[in-house]
């Protein structure tokens, strides 16, 4: 006897699982989550707020993360959790030339997407964020970069979802999927079977332990970051900053030089400096190393020299869900029907949270998808090998 | 720079460290022995406190310790080295130790075998006002005292249980200063109880009459049940409101008093400093009769994590004797697992030891019983009173979060921010994990403890930087 049924289970209450059982609970859709530990109990707990336009790759990346910024901008008038989104800006900061010129072309085309970015001179920048150190020679600067807080939002989107009657079952773990013909008909959980036809895969880095139940490979894997946060202060930095070496590491690791790895610094509505991050492969390992705190802290304390004398109050790890493109797997999976996926954001999962939650749930209601998920699907991944 | 390496490193130079030190230095072991404060001695022995404030000479054998220890110091014939005021803020993969010291910024180190004594810290019933200057703990008072020779204020009201109370109001006469009131949370008839269980250690009731014998001399008025429920003040402490307490945890109608004063010293019991242990990845339990979350170990003090000890009141409060046990308890085991002490003479000292040990753990268990807080008076604390001080967060919040279904320490930092603020929980944790089993309707639950961090005391990023 199965213990529940759904129209759609979703697995993983993350950012994404949260805000995809948001976004069908307010098309009315029947679902259940299921969380194995708490809500935001994984990576969307060990994170940055980053709602951040100007670190995304110009073409369907950065269009997808402009839609999700437009509909986070204003989620804050259907959620009751103090989402903390703010808009105050980004800068990439540079500090050589040949930074500089690889950043123009950069943000060239990142102007041809339609994102409001300008390069900054020295005065400029200095002006715009006075506590910076005078080595920066330039930045890179979008109005439209904001943050948000990132539990808040992900506790924010199960709340929503909650109150429009959809149920969510924590400390629940999928331990099977069922399968008849190739049709999905439930998820095993210890508690008992819950019936379904659809089941949403949104476990961030775990996906491919969901993918391996129903014998497909899915090739996320976990991308640890080091974040380090300090003490309350009241205003010292304005915009959410990265540097330019930042956006060399996202992309491409070659051309981030040795010992100067890429930072990101923003300070809280709440005071508080979250400063990141590392980008290592090691497995599922949360711990944090000496090595890491030191590269961030001194690389942090170089570009912004207040930072020296603040007080590290903790230093975590998150786990990244890595693909090897850089781009979310999103939609149907062919082999199983009934099967969506959504998970792979790797460093953009809250940016990208309210648009995966408004796209599966369209993919579930109506078949198809207002933009197209192609570029996003699976099989992009075997079609290389094979 | 290369990363300096021990056979031994020991965290914590109170009872349990030095115990562990003195018997290490006998063997030609390279040790260090680290702690945050400016001298070794932990909370008991703390200098210059080494002349008894009492002329009481009854319980001489802690404070040779540290005597003995300190002619051994320094000294290279005993390979043992000490750092102070060193703190360790985290442990890394292979027994690799993130060192802040005050001489040589923050350093990394190594061990072959680490032992944690890292001792207990104050816990506080919260009420309303808590944070109002004028409002310290006992421990505070008793630092002001021992360490630097100041009394925290002419006149002082104290609150709280246990003996830590009545060795304040004892040591603050006894220095010249005047206490106006005791209101001690427990019953009269626990205080007697209390000789009865440690009958056998003379030297503890030798104090307690000591103690007392001031308290009655100076007509000092002792209450007993009363608990703090508010303090109020304008920018600081006036006036301080208790009631009594039944048995039943609840007030008792009509009992109200008001005491005027400027100054409140108030504690209610002890937690264990696991924070090290739990980022090694120690196994923890959760005892409410040990104090709350403590390092689980063998009978040789080792710990879930191989070559990692723990010794002291962080696998249990039960005070300094109990401490100096484990910490040579997990020496000799050390010793044993080097070589250098062979396993049959190991086991008759670890089994004279444990016996000793029994006697200390019923005290303990009797300290941590009358302690401990009723979930009825958990209920009755005001709304407004603060529960996280760093965040501000109210016992309001977290009912609230309560009723809206949040059952787990975590889910309510998540939450609520609580634990998130500078002291990383240091505070409020003990009290979340007692107000969610008070408070939460749902049936029994595991308790889970909050995470914990690098680095455990904060430190500035420009240090880390220079690492
Ligand atoms: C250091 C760091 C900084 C970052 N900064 C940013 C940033 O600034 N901006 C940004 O947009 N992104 C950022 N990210 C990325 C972002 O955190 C992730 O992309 C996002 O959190 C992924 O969300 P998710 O819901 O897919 O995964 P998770 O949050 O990990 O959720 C998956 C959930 O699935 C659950 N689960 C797994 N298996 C099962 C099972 N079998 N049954 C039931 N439940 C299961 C897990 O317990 C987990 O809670 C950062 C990441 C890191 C590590
Ligand atoms: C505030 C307070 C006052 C007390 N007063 C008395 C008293 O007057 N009489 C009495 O009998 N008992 C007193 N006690 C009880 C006390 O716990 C025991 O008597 C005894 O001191 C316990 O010994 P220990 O070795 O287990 O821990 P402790 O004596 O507490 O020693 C632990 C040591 O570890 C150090 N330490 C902790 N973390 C770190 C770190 N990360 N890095 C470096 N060093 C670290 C601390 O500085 C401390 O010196 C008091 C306890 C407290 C909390």
């Amino acid at each position: 006897m199965a213990w529940k049924s759904a129209d759609v289970v979703v697995i993983g209450g993350g950012i994404i699982g949260t805000a995809i059982a948001y976004f069908l609970s307010r098309q009315k859709i029947d679902v259940i989550l299921l969380e194995k530990d708490g809500i935001a109990s994984g990576s969307s707990g060990a994170c940055d707020g980053a709602v951040v336009m100007q670190t995304k790759k110009p073409g369907v990346h950065l269009k997808l993360a402009m839609e999700s910024h437009a509909l986070l901008s204003r989620m804050q008038d259907h959620l009751q959790m103090p989402i903390e989104f703010e808009q105050n800006g980004g800068l990439i900061v540079i500090e050589t030339d040949e930074e500089k010129t690889a950043m123009k072309q950069f943000v060239k085309a990142q102007r041809q997407a339609g994102l409001d970015v300008e390069l900054l001179d020295h005065k400029q920048l200095h002006a715009l964020a006075p506590h910076l150190s005078d080595h920066l020679i330039s930045a890179t600067y979008s109005p439209q970069d904001s943050t948000i807080n990132p539990i808040a939002l992900t506790l924010g989107f199960a709340m929503g979802a909650k109150q429009m009657g959809a149920e969510i079952i924590t400390g629940s773990t999928v331990s099977n999927i069922e399968v008849e013909g190739r049709q999905i008909s439930a998820v095993e959980t210890a508690a008992g079977k819950i019936e379904t036809r659809t089941v949403v895969n949104a476990t961030g880095v775990y996906a491919s332990e969901i993918g391996r139940m129903l014998g497909i490979e899915i090739p996320i894997k976990p991308r640890r970051g080091q974040l380090l946060v300090t003490e309350a202060r009241p205003d010292l930095l304005k915009p959410w900053l990265g540097s330019a070496n930042y956006i060399a590491a996202k992309f491409n690791p070659q051309l981030a030089k040795e010992g100067a790895g890429g930072v990101s610094i923003d300070q809280t509505q709440n005071g508080n400096f979250l400063i990141g991050a590392t980008r290592e492969f090691v497995g599922y390992d949360k711990r944090t190393t000496t090595e890491g705190l030191k590269q961030i802290a001194s690389r942090a304390v170089q570009i912004l020299p207040v930072l020296k004398n603040m007080h590290l109050i903790r230093a975590f790890a998150g786990l990244r869900p890595y693909t090897p493109d850089g781009l979310p797997i999103l939609g149907k999976v062919e082999k199983i029907k009934g099967f969506i996926m959504a998970a792979g954001h790797e460093g953009d999962g809250i940016a990208l949270s309210a648009i995966t939650g408004k796209l599966i749930s369209e993919l579930v209601s109506e078949g198809k998808t207002d933009v197209a998920l192609d570029s996003f699907n699976l099989n992009r991944f075997s079609n290389d090998t094979t | 720079m290369g990363i300096e390496a021990y056979d031994v490193v020991i965290i914590g130079a109170g009872p349990s460290g030095i115990g562990a030190a003195t018997v290490l230095a006998e063997y030609s072991l390279k040790i260090l022995l680290i702690d945050e404060n400016n001298q070794i001695g932990g909370q008991i022995w703390r200098k210059p406190a080494y002349q008894p404030v009492s002329r009481f000479r009854g319980h001489q054998p802690p404070t040779r310790q540290p005597m003995d220890l300190s002619t051994g110091i320094g000294t290279d014939k005993n390979n043992l080295h000490i750092t102070t005021p060193s703190c360790v803020l985290g442990v890394f993969p292979d027994k690799h130790l993130l060192l802040s010291t005050s001489d040589q910024g923050v350093r990394e180190i190594k061990a072959r075998s680490i032992i944690f004594a890292t001792g207990a810290r104050e816990k506080v019933l919260p009420f309303k006002g808590w944070t109002l200057p004028g409002v310290m703990t006992l421990g505070a008072a008793q630092i002001l005292l021992k360490q630097y020779g100041v009394l925290a204020s002419s006149e002082i009201l104290i609150s709280g249980a246990g003996p830590l109370a009545y060795l304040l109001s004892s040591q603050i006469i006894g220095a010249g200063g005047k206490v106006t009131t005791v209101l001690d949370r427990s019953s009269l008839a626990t205080m007697l109880n209390a000789v009865w269980v440690m009958a056998g250690q003379l030297p503890k009731i030798g104090e307690g009459l000591l103690a007392l014998g001031r308290l009655i001399k100076k007509r000092v008025s002792v209450k007993h049940r009363m608990q703090v429920v508010e303090v109020k003040g304008k920018d600081k402490l006036q006036e301080v409101i208790a009631v009594r307490i039944a048995s039943d945890g609840t007030a008792v109608d009509g009992s109200q008093q008001r005491y005027e004063t400027q100054m409140l010293a108030c504690g209610n019991g002890f937690v264990p400093n696991i924070e090290l242990p739990q980022l090694t990845g120690c196994d923890l339990i959760y005892a409410v009769d040990k104090g709350g979350w403590i390092v689980k170990t063998d009978r040789s003090m080792e710990t879930s994590v191989s070559g990692v000890f723990a010794a002291g009141e962080i696998t249990g409060i039960a005070g300094s004797d109990k401490s100096l046990i484990e910490g040579r308890l997990a020496a000799l085991s050390i010793l044993n697992q080097f070589g250098k002490l062979n396993s049959k003479k190991y086991r008759i000292r670890r089994a004279a030891l444990l016996n000793k040990r029994k006697h200390c753990q019923r005290f303990g268990a009797f300290l941590n019983r009358q302690w401990a807080i009723h979930p009825r008076e958990w209920a009755g604390i005001d709304d407004a009173a603060i529960i996280c001080r760093c965040e501000d967060i109210t016992m309001g919040t977290i009912r609230g979060w309560i009723k809206k279904g949040i059952r787990s320490a975590p889910d309510l930092k998540r939450a609520t921010r609580c634990g998130m603020g500078i002291c990383q929980g240091r505070t409020c944790a003990p009290l979340i994990y007692e107000i969610l089993a008070a408070c939460s309707v749902a049936g029994k639950q595991e308790p889970h403890p909050l995470s914990v961090r690098t680095p455990v005391k904060p430190i500035p990023l420009g240090d880390l930087a220079r690492l």
